[in-house]
């Protein structure tokens, strides 16, 4: 496994702080939203109740079908047009442990050791982390300069072994979307080539300019026998509920969905029953709209301080991260990162954590390179109070002129 | 008019074959029949799942209560929040004599993800690991979505391994021996001399020990010995024992899903907590803050006097209605032996059929031996093509007896009325 640059990171982070600095974050960064009430009443319920016995290893019937409820409504033309429901979608949702969860089990459940999947060359580094435990060969498709997948990138590395390719729109950690035509064709290549697609929709709730639409929409408008969708949800962002834990996939028929809460069984054993019936709560009357438009207020703003400080990297459209390009330092990302944290106590995260990519085996095991397109980054949450954001970006440009002065 | 070329057609692609192959649960297989039964009306006396009545503590549920009022609902450190790592060494050194020190635990979202992770840590692909016999499925499950090779050591009558054997199952792969005493399903309680034995066979050959402590705090007779705590009497750089406890038997928390391990030294532990990343991100955090509490107050003793009762209980009438078993010392289970008894047209039935003919006619659930006895076989690409099950665990059925005693009753005296109409 690859030892990630975001841990050094956080040890500084951790060490200055302990020695009474004061650091700004905009590494992780936490949104500036509470619990809703509804899900807290929900988990008081389910204690209350005694509801704390095993669950399904699919989820519960509450949770599944709250799950079906919500992607019903958040895609509601997409639903109507292939006749879903909730009743009828809920037999084809996996309940998770977290979206990470889920992905980890539906790359073991796609794909075999040796085989290969395609994932953005700049990408939330757990997909390599989870192929290499699986056993599964990370490719790495190129992007645009705006971070969206390039189409024949992907094309052309798709091969007999190949399984599967990851799309993460809005992305983590550019906050690329891709456009609806993009998606399209995208769908159309999965179909075509009978690979998977694996949605990854994290950030879906949080895109603030341009038309969305998701592969799983196109995959409902296409006949049933040739779907090849796996959406991922995670209720961590949209719920603003990290700690919890809690995600769904979506499949295409019923029958794999057993298959893949098959997959829960080994990997998890089950889901957490009274956090499962918070998140119903959650699902069903909490809307991620309220905290969207929050979220778009704060996009605006580091928008605007970017382009008031003359910082540049791709745009973002959705998500709660923006890159920002300090190749002009003439350091590597976590080069860049360690400095900013030390002499401005502003952590962000270094581009090359969602670039490692694996090349090989060395004598003291894997060996990864950092892809020079991540290297040419650092990566700032903007979902952090204006304040914070506002402090972070002035010390981020100081540091980043006087490094290219000198 | 002119025919229109027929659209092409793309099948789906399908799920991989380690998915495909890998062996579902005999447990789940009857929870989900059972399930279905009782939806459709039918009173099922549900001794198939290990799930015991006990409601969580309600410090516990306070604790979680208090997390959500102050907001603690964000990220987790992915090793575990400090406060419950703390609190959990404090339990080890105090209850198992084990001064592990909150470096050496490593928290994880339920014990079944702490296996998991510690298979890969401990075995690459195609690594060879020791199974007892007769087993918790989830290993099986474990061990073919990792690749790596099983291979199987016998129980004796008691359910106590054969020592004899172990040295004839070793290869150039082999890198760890898994351990589960109190057994599930057996509830078999290892001897001292014979973890000692254990111990030294893996330290001779340079072994992982793979501890499966999950019930180790339910035990009737007899005295528990651990791997853990023999390891602990090592030095440091020569310990490798590997602990997986849980909150959810102990401490009532079934549905709370959190589990810890213990590991030789910090650094394994670091590397335990690398392996929650990829499979669960982070740990629920709400949860955690609860499960500080649980350790507040020590009422395990209370719970294993009400399973005390319920254990003789149900060997008075498993007793009485002639079903033969070796008394399980620990754990929550019996595992009926059903070898001898035959049909009226004097045939042998099989753990299987047994077990889907009891909850179909007599609305009794247990779960059929051979489930817990899957091994694998290997065709020449060296995939597990089919999994025949164990001669000895295909002798029996597993029974819960953490049930309340009425329950226990009825479902004793079904099963006795089925055995009788056979």
């Amino acid at each position: 496994m690859p030892i990630s640059p975001i841990w050094e990171i956080v040890r500084l982070a951790s060490q200055i702080q302990s020695e009474g600095g004061d650091v700004l974050h905009l590494d992780i960064g936490a949104p500036p939203f509470r619990l809703s009430g509804l899900i807290s009443a929900g988990l008081e319920d389910a204690l209350r109740s005694g509801r704390t016995g095993y669950s399904p290893p699919a989820g519960i019937p509450e949770y599944l079908h709250a799950a079906a409820e919500r992607t019903v409504a958040r895609f509601p033309d997409g639903a109507t047009r292939a006749g879903f429901d909730a009743r009828s979608l809920q037999p084809r949702i996996v309940g998770s442990q977290g979206g990470t969860q889920a992905l980890m089990a539906v790359i073991s459940g796609v794909c075999d050791p040796g085989d290969n999947i395609l994932l953005p060359e700049v990408a939330w580094p757990n997909y390599v982390e989870q192929a290499l435990l699986a056993g599964v060969e990370s490719r790495f498709y190129k992007l645009d300069e705006q971070m969206r997948p390039l189409l024949h990138s992907i094309e052309s590395q798709i091969d007999a072994r190949t399984r599967a390719f990851i799309i993460n729109s809005p992305s983590n950690p550019s906050g690329a979307v891709c456009p609806p035509q993009l998606i399209r064709s995208l769908h159309e290549l999965a179909v075509e080539r009978q690979v998977w697609l694996i949605d990854d929709l994290a950030y879906c709730d949080f895109v603030y300019e341009g038309d969305y639409l998701t592969a799983l929409e196109c995959d409902w408008a296409a006949p049933e026998n040739e779907r090849c969708v796996l959406a991922v949800f995670s209720c961590s962002k949209s719920y603003s509920a990290p700690g919890l834990r809690l995600g769904y996939t979506v499949c295409p028929d019923p029958q794999l969905a057993c298959d893949l809460a098959g997959l829960n069984d080994p990997l998890m054993g089950c889901l957490t029953t009274p956090l499962q019936l918070a998140m119903a709560q959650g699902l069903l009357y909490d809307d991620p709209a309220q905290r969207s438009e929050v979220l778009k207020e704060r996009w605006l703003e580091a928008l605007d301080l970017a382009a008031r400080l003359g910082l540049s990297g791709p745009r973002p459209s959705g998500g709660m991260f923006k890159l920002i390009d300090i190749s002009a330092s003439g350091l590597r990302s976590t080069q860049f990162a360690l400095r900013l944290l030390r002499e401005e106590h502003v952590a962000v995260v270094p581009g090359a954590a969602f670039g490692m990519h694996p090349v090989g085996h060395g004598p003291r095991g894997l060996r990864f390179e950092v892809c020079r397109e991540a290297d040419r980054f650092v990566r700032v949450c903007f979902a952090s109070d204006p304040q914070a954001l506002a402090q972070g970006f002035l010390r981020l440009a100081r540091l980043l002129d006087c490094l290219r002065a000198a | 008019m002119t025919a229109s070329a027929p659209e092409p057609f793309y099948p789906a692609p399908s799920l991989s074959q380690r998915a495909q192959d890998m062996p579902r649960s005999a447990i789940r297989r009857i929870f989900e029949n059972a399930r279905r039964l009782q939806e459709s009306g039918v009173d099922v006396v549900r001794l198939d799942i290990g799930d015991p009545d006990f409601d969580a503590p309600q410090r516990v549920r306070d604790g979680i209560s208090a997390a959500l009022a102050a907001g603690r609902t964000h990220y987790s450190p992915m090793a575990g929040i400090p406060e419950l790592r703390s609190a959990i060494a404090a339990y080890m050194a105090r209850r198992w004599g084990v001064d592990c020190g909150p470096a050496a635990v490593t928290c994880h979202q339920g014990a079944t993800q702490a296996l998991n992770a510690v298979m890969q840590l401990c075995c690459d692909s195609c690594a060879g690991v020791l199974l007892p016999e007769i087993y918790f499925p989830n290993y099986i499950q474990q061990v073919t979505l990792g690749g790596l090779r099983p291979r199987f050591y016998a129980l004796d009558e008691r359910f106590v391994p054969r020592l004899s054997d172990l040295e004839s199952l070793l290869d150039a792969n082999t890198r760890a021996i898994l351990i589960n005493t109190p057994s599930n399903p057996t509830g078999a309680l290892f001897p001292e001399e014979t973890v000692r034995a254990l111990y030294d066979f893996a330290a001779r050959h340079n072994l992982w020990v793979i501890s499966d402590e999950a019930y180790c705090e339910f035990v009737f007779e007899g005295r528990y010995v651990s791997p853990l705590q023999i390891d602990w009497e090592q030095p440091a750089e020569q310990r490798r024992v590997i602990a997986i406890y849980s909150f959810s038997k102990g401490y009532a928390c079934t549905g709370l899903r959190m589990g810890w391990t213990v590991s030789p030294r910090e650094e394994v532990a670091g590397q335990l907590m690398l392996m929650n990343e990829p499979f669960t991100g982070s740990l629920t955090t709400p949860l955690q803050y609860g499960l500080v509490h649980a350790f507040d107050e020590d009422d395990t003793p209370r719970r294993v006097e009400a399973l005390r009762s319920r254990w003789e209980l149900a060997g008075r009438e498993l007793r009485a209605a002639g079903l033969p078993f070796d008394p399980p010392e620990g754990g929550i289970f019996f595992f009926v032996d059903i070898s001898s008894l035959r049909t009226k047209d004097g045939q042998p039935i099989s753990s299987q059929d047994f077990c889907d003919r009891a909850l179909n006619e007599a609305h009794v659930a247990v779960v059929p031996g051979a489930g817990f006895g899957l091994q694998p076989v290997y065709d020449s690409s060296g995939r597990p093509s089919s999994f025949i099950a164990g001669e000895h665990a295909a002798k029996g059925f597993r029974l819960c007896f953490a049930v309340p005693e009425e329950r226990l009753k009825l479902g004793v005296e079904r099963l006795r009325g089925f055995i009788a109409g056979l």
